[in-house]
């Protein structure tokens, strides 16, 4: 009696069981139904927290490629147009110079439509101005816009904006055009019908969001090259799997067909798959041992050399890397135009060069083999944060390294929010830390000397005069020639100072479907969909 | 005849270690758990004369290579020897095990024992102390705490003793109200002896019982904080080897070199049963109302 009982409970909970994974599966777009090929699933890392891509610093609403602006920097780190008809520079006469002012002319792309169908007018760049300048409006970052003098738009297709003093990162402004007859009278802060669901000029609009699961992107109707059938996909679904194992076997098991911001120990494993493909492509980041120039450990220049000789990166990257990523030269990538190859290429690994300079420092091995002088051992530690296998393995690899001639490296790792507060109090010798930069070089913000915490990231507290002035002329200089003379000089002085050494560049990765065409990868915080627009499955 | 038997009477009653031995080496569980735990230990304190290889030596010519005559273990992402770094982990996992657990059990008897002993007011503020570290989420704490420090072996002990002594000043204040009602109690208490001298003399031996339990099983507990610090990142730095940190540098690559993963874990495991094991055994030997 009280067995067929149990075994009649047993039958429900297996039936429950298997209606509530029925339910779930159908509710999952993706996983039921014939795989199209005008379709896409993605498995993606995070969830937006909106699609208004100026009031957040994640980069969401470009990846989805659901908002757009004047240009994109593309996979070489380029500007190219999206809705304006070119770039405008110096040699296109699209940029005029004056004494101490600059006049740049942007000219729309005839019969663009917004999403809804609404004609697209320097109007709109016009609005995005007064509201990318508007104080109430709570942005991620104004950086550029108070520059700017005017905005005018003397016919529907031209917009003319005239900076207050020569700006060479004018291209990196109206990134996102935003949509004057929706969004204006409208408080953007709180207006969720345009941060949910942006109208847009973009290849995709957001059909449907549900929190904490997926969003469901369609065509454009309007979109510019909807003739010519772009975008390729009809539909996306962006699923939000924030655990990266998960994605990887969402990928493999086929549940989605494109599995975002592939972990870097994954790469060479995904890659031995022969039905998915790993897109490995440049970022514009590096990796790099900074010294703490307020500490007294590293004061004499001999010794930040000898770190430098001794550090075998060709041997990083090949070995510990798998030759994912590239030996780093100056605190720029060669992705960059103003990148000089010739900086810092004195230091090349020389254990002997670096004893050498150790003993002139007056450092001398102890009995345990550590350096000494005056009976103090040359011990300093060596901060980061806590998260990355891959960095924390190159960390201990470092560590050995130095160990090699004697100095003692103690790593001390933290927490993220916790490294970021003990790092801009200077509080550790030593960094192993990343930076990523936009396309357009700059320098200033990590060794100028008004940039120290919490003015910029000058974590090294490098007060250089010299480089200061060069580096600031660099930026303000529009003409590139001129420019780069400049960068270059200021990469020589860093290698010869050497705040900072370079380990080695980043490089990114996305998996997808080997069937999966279009996908290059994007070096810069445009986002690896840029171009979503020309993805494709099948041949 | 009878003078024979009162003598055998009180040998019996004065052996009760040889007595508690006596039944915790029928305890087979037990027994085996001590063995194994032994055999760790010792490895652990053999480890230079053990393995062939420095713990943190790194050979980028010869990384992530699997189990092999030469490196029984295997080699990890830095090419170290995987057999060496499990054994000195042992010394410090281990150690950290031990020795924050004992910690805990000194502070938990010293405060428990007060708070027994004394009633009142004494006991009311000791007692509510211990319920506002109990109220306090241990693990964000200990990884705040671990944060804010360098996070060296002797911090994380005080660390780890300090938010795991409650259970065993509840244990012992519990045991110190009966005992203090005693008449060996009172009696001491009459020879004009101070309570310290009643507190350490009388009263603490008969609840070691309990407490050497509780420590032994607070040893595991130790071993598996420790290793969810260091799996979190927080605990002992690279590049001493742990087995919770060498746990978290395998993760990556559980698919593709699962050894790096399996040894630590079953190092972790097979201490943390053994342990186990022999609170049981202790347990079930010096509970005097069991008594064969």
């Amino acid at each position: 009696m009280s067995g067929s009982h149990a075994r009649g409970r047993w039958f429900s909970l297996l039936l429950a069981v298997a209606v509530t994974a029925m339910l779930v599966t159908m509710g999952v777009p993706g996983v039921v139904g014939a795989p199209r090929d005008d379709e896409v699933v993605v498995a993606f890392d995070k969830e937006p927290d909106t699609l208004n891509p100026y009031s957040t610093n994640t980069l969401s609403a470009k990846e989805l490629n659901v908002v757009e602006g004047f240009h994109v920097t593309n996979d070489n780190m380029q500007h190219v147009p999206r809705i304006v008809q070119r770039v405008p520079s110096l040699t296109n006469a699209g940029l005029t110079m004056t004494a101490g002012k600059m006049t740049v002319t942007w000219r729309l792309k005839p019969d663009l439509k917004w999403s809804d169908g609404k004609p697209v007018t320097s109007a709109d760049a016009e609005f995005t101005y007064k509201t990318m300048t508007d104080p109430t409006f709570r942005v991620d970052s104004r950086a550029g816009w108070p520059v700017i003098e005017s905005v005018r738009a003397p016919d529907p297709l031209t917009v003319v904006v005239a900076f207050k003093e020569h700006y060479a990162a004018y291209r990196d402004l109206f990134r996102y055009l935003l949509p004057k007859h929706v969004l204006e009278g409208k408080d953007l802060n709180t207006f969720s019908e345009y941060n949910r669901s942006p109208v847009t000029t973009a290849p995709f609009v957001v059909q449907q969001w549900v929190p904490g699961q997926f969003i469901v992107l369609v065509a454009n109707p309007h979109y510019r090259g909807a003739a010519q059938g772009l975008p390729r996909f009809k539909k996306m679904t962006w699923r939000f799997v924030p655990d990266a194992n998960t994605r990887m076997n969402m990928l493999k098991a086929g549940e989605v067909q494109i599995a975002w911001a592939v972990p870097f120990d994954q790469i060479k494993a995904l890659q031995a798959i022969s039905r998915l493909k790993v897109v490995v492509h440049p970022l514009n980041a590096w990796m790099h041992f900074d010294f703490n120039l307020r500490k007294p450990m590293f004061q004499d220049v001999r010794m930040r050399q000898a770190v430098a000789y001794a550090i075998d990166k060709e041997a990083i990257v090949s070995q510990v890397l798998g030759g994912l990523g590239k030996p780093a030269g100056p605190p720029m990538t060669p992705l960059s135009w103003a990148y000089n190859p010739n900086a810092y290429s004195q230091y090349k690994f020389d254990l002997a060069k670096a004893r050498q300079l150790v003993a002139e420092a007056g450092w001398r091995p102890g009995p345990d083999g550590i350096l000494q002088r005056d009976g103090r051992p040359f011990t300093f530690d060596n901060c980061h944060n806590i998260g990355d296998a891959t960095q924390e393995r190159v960390q201990q690899v470092i560590q050995a390294m130095l160990r090699q001639i004697g100095m003692n490296m103690e790593i001390r790792n933290f927490s993220p929010t916790v490294y970021g507060g003990i790092r801009f109090r200077g509080e550790c010798d030593t960094l192993f830390h990343r930076w990523i930069v936009p396309a357009t070089p700059v320098l200033s913000i990590f060794y100028a000397a008004d940039a120290t915490p919490p003015n910029g990231l000058n974590q090294v507290f490098y007060i250089n005069a010299e480089i200061t002035e060069i580096i600031k002329e660099a930026e303000g200089t529009v003409d590139q020639p001129k420019a780069k003379a400049l960068f270059w000089r200021a990469q020589e002085i860093l290698a010869r100072d050497l705040p900072t050494i370079p380990i080695y560049y980043l490089v990114g990765a996305q998996a997808t479907t080997a069937r999966l065409s279009g996908l290059v990868g994007n070096p810069t915080n445009d986002g690896d969909g840029w171009n979503s627009e020309v993805w494709k499955l099948g041949p | 005849m009878s003078v024979v038997n009162a003598r055998a009477t009180v040998t019996q009653a004065s052996s009760l270690y040889a007595d508690a031995w006596r039944r915790f080496a029928r305890h087979r569980l037990a027994l085996a758990g001590l063995i194994v735990l032994l055999i760790l230990g010792g490895s652990a304190v053999a480890a230079p004369l053990l393995s062939r290889f420095a713990p943190n030596a790194l050979d980028l010519g010869n990384m992530g290579s699997a189990p092999s005559r030469v490196h029984w273990f295997g080699t990890d992402d830095l090419g170290r020897d995987e057999f060496s770094r499990s054994l000195h982990a042992g010394r410090v996992s281990l150690s950290i095990g031990i020795l924050s657990a004992s910690a805990a059990a000194l502070i938990g008897t010293t405060v428990g024992a007060f708070a027994g002993y004394y009633g009142g007011i004494v006991e009311s503020a000791l007692m509510r102390l211990v319920d506002v570290v109990l109220s306090v989420p241990p693990l964000p704490l200990v990884i705040v705490l671990s944060a804010i420090t360098k996070p060296t072996p002797l911090i994380l002990i005080l660390i780890i003793a300090g938010i795991g002594w409650m259970g065993t000043a509840r244990l012992v204040r519990s045991s110190l109200l009966t005992i203090r009602e005693g008449e060996y109690v009172e009696a001491a208490r009459a020879m004009g002896c101070s309570s310290l001298r009643i507190i350490i003399r009388h009263a603490l031996p008969n609840c070691l019982a309990p407490v050497i339990v509780a420590g032994t099983l607070a040893v595991g507990n130790a071993i598996i904080t420790e290793s969810v610090l260091s799996y979190l990142g927080v605990g002992v730095q690279p590049p001493t080897a742990t087995w919770g940190n060498m746990l978290k540098n395998a993760q990556s690559t559980m698919t593709t070199r699962p050894w790096l993963a399996i040894f630590p874990g079953l190092f972790i495991m097979l201490s943390l049963l053994s342990v186990n094991a022999l609170g049981d055994g202790l347990r079930d030997a010096l509970d005097v109302r069991l008594k064969t």
